[in-house]
């Protein structure tokens, strides 16, 4: 069985089994979306005059880098932790269930471990991918509804709607491409880092650490917490002070390829037979 | 059901799931501790020196301030209570569904009979959920105690404490710390095993480990993001126990009622009981 026939059932058959999960992200875009929209009404904002763009940065703004106040504890960002965590958690089950059923008889036919794990490393990257589209078309069905503009422009009024850093803030117009084009990059660092650490320690804990991830990379400003390029509001896109999106890239790749061949090691001595179910 | 009552606890307390959690429970309230030490002796410094003590009271710097449901300077505690409920299913709450499908469970069930299996499974998940989140609530608060006084001198400036007027039992933390203490730990550790058993019930609908586990978890998180940006309008409180097991208001920036916690108890409870009911109604078994 050659690799790109494993790829081609990987991809038909999980992302099939993952569809409860895409309904849940296109309805939780939904709802952030209309978050937006109306703290856009509360704060007497023209709100169809919310642009995709403005969808798009308000799903994925994050938080402001924080600074220890004993007046202002800290406050983990739920709508950015439940956009990822819903990522991570598409690309948590189907790798290691398929180790445990079908999997080890493709690897059979395959004659070769590292198709099997090649082969999912390209399913959690098309995932991520069609997470991000099935995103993208959620903001737009909502924007279309609401009357907005489908441009991807940044209104000057989003970010500090969106409580971004005043004093930080560059000068418009934004590059929302920019930092929306390290997202899937980015994303899929953390999900291939999260398949090799599923492997090794349990899907549920790999699940633990890709919590812990993005919850240091929400409490810590760090260019080495790679979910800080996740964040709109830490974006040097945005924010003068913000991580840059080019060390994101390097960040990225490094951790994909890192991830991988780390995997394809740990996966080429593992004891596949008894993986208890 | 006294014989299956300690046969699932043995189970449940003795499996490398529990040890697992409770590893990282510990080793994030220990983290706590440890930062909040160096925290301690940082300001001891500056205490000793300063010569105007209204405005740093020496005894405002006390186990009562720096305990992990008081502390709000320490990264690990807020990770702790953001995994807090994931922590507390992880033990043993999808013992249910796994014996189900390997069918260890129609074994137990012809010799104890549906409702003490059952009762016994909800008892042990309780107990493990509970003693996963309470191990490192004392840990932390008996690895401190060796370095931080317990004296109490409230700090009626503010700024140093996380205890405001509004915050839930704030009268108690003033004028009797312990109890306080004591309540918040009950209240953490309940929370916990009931959740851990309200998860345990809902194997009777997800036929997933990994979705039986998870999915209640996200649902916590989406019910934050709801709390901070929608039904805060409706309903000016902490509605998530990421907010309300903690001593002051965080994720909304509003206090808890007291009765808002009774009533989310309420429906756990009531939802952990129709989850039983669906179970021991069931012919697939």
């Amino acid at each position: 069985m050659s690799l790109a026939r494993i790829v081609l059932f990987d991809l038909r058959y999980g992302l099939a089994r993952v569809w409860r999960i895409y309904l849940a992200v296109f309805a939780s875009m939904l709802l952030l979306a209309l978050s937006y929209y109306v703290n856009a009404r509360v704060s007497q904002m023209d709100a169809s005059s919310l642009s995709l763009g403005d969808y798009t940065v308000s799903v994925f703004t994050g938080m402001k880098k924080y600074i220890f106040n004993p007046n202002d504890p800290f406050n983990f960002p739920a709508a950015w932790m439940l956009v990822y965590l819903l990522a991570s958690y598409l690309t948590l089950n189907y790798p290691y269930r398929d180790l445990q059923g079908v999997g080890k008889q493709v690897m059979a036919q395959a004659g070769s471990r590292l198709a099997w794990w090649v082969s999912k490393c390209v399913w959690v990257i098309v995932t991520v991918m069609v997470f991000y589209g099935l995103s993208f078309l959620a903001l737009l069905l909502f924007c279309q509804v609401s009357g907005g503009a489908l441009s991807l422009s940044v209104s000057s009024a989003a970010p500090v709607l969106l409580g971004f850093e005043r004093g930080a803030l560059k000068p418009e117009p934004w590059s929302l491409m920019s930092f929306v084009a390290l997202l899937p990059l980015a994303t899929s660092a953390l999900c291939l880092l999260q398949l090799v650490l599923s492997l090794v320690l349990k899907p549920l804990f790999g699940y633990v650490c890709s919590i812990s991830l993005l919850f240091f990379s929400s409490y810590f400003q760090n260019p080495l917490l790679f979910g800080n390029y996740l964040m709109a509001a830490r974006s040097s896109v945005f924010v003068s002070d913000g991580v840059p999106y080019a060390d994101g890239i390097i960040i990225s790749i490094i951790v994909i390829v890192t991830s991988m061949v780390i995997g394809a090691v740990c996966f080429g001595r593992m004891d596949i037979v008894e993986k208890e179910q | 059901m006294k014989n299956m009552i300690g046969l699932e606890l043995k189970k449940a307390l003795s499996n490398k799931w529990f040890i697992a959690a409770l590893c990282i429970g510990c080793g994030l309230s220990l983290a706590s501790a440890v930062g909040d030490i160096f925290l301690f002796e940082r300001w001891s410094a500056v205490i000793w020196n300063n010569v105007d003590t209204r405005f740093f009271p020496p005894a405002s710097f006390s186990i009562y301030h720096y305990w992990i449901v008081l502390d709000i300077s320490q990264p690990t505690t807020s990770l702790f209570y953001l995994l807090l409920p994931l922590l507390a299913t992880i033990p043993y709450s999808w013992s249910y569904l796994s014996e189900r499908k390997s069918g260890y469970a129609l074994h137990l069930l012809a010799q104890s009979g549906r409702v003490p299996y059952l009762g016994s499974k909800l008892i042990a998940a309780f107990a493990s959920g509970a003693i996963v989140i309470a191990a490192p609530l004392v840990l932390n608060m008996a690895v401190l105690l060796c370095f931080v006084p317990s004296c109490y001198q409230p700090d009626i400036y503010g700024g140093l404490q996380a205890v405001y007027q509004g915050s839930l039992w704030s009268g108690l933390y003033y004028t009797n710390p312990g109890l306080y203490c004591l309540a918040f730990f009950l209240l953490d550790c309940s929370f916990a095993g009931l959740w851990a058993a309200a998860v345990l019930a809902l194997s009777s609908f997800v036929k997933n480990r990994i979705a039986l586990l998870i999915a209640p978890f996200l649902f916590l998180i989406l019910l934050s993001f709801l709390d901070e940006h929608l039904l805060i309008f409706l309903i000016p409180q902490d509605l998530t126990p990421f907010g309300y097991l903690r001593s002051m208001a965080i994720y909304s920036g509003y206090f808890t009622s007291g009765y808002t916690i009774i009533v989310e108890y309420a429906i756990i409870v009531a939802f952990t009981f129709l989850g039983a009911l669906l179970a021991l109604r069931r012919d697939d078994l």
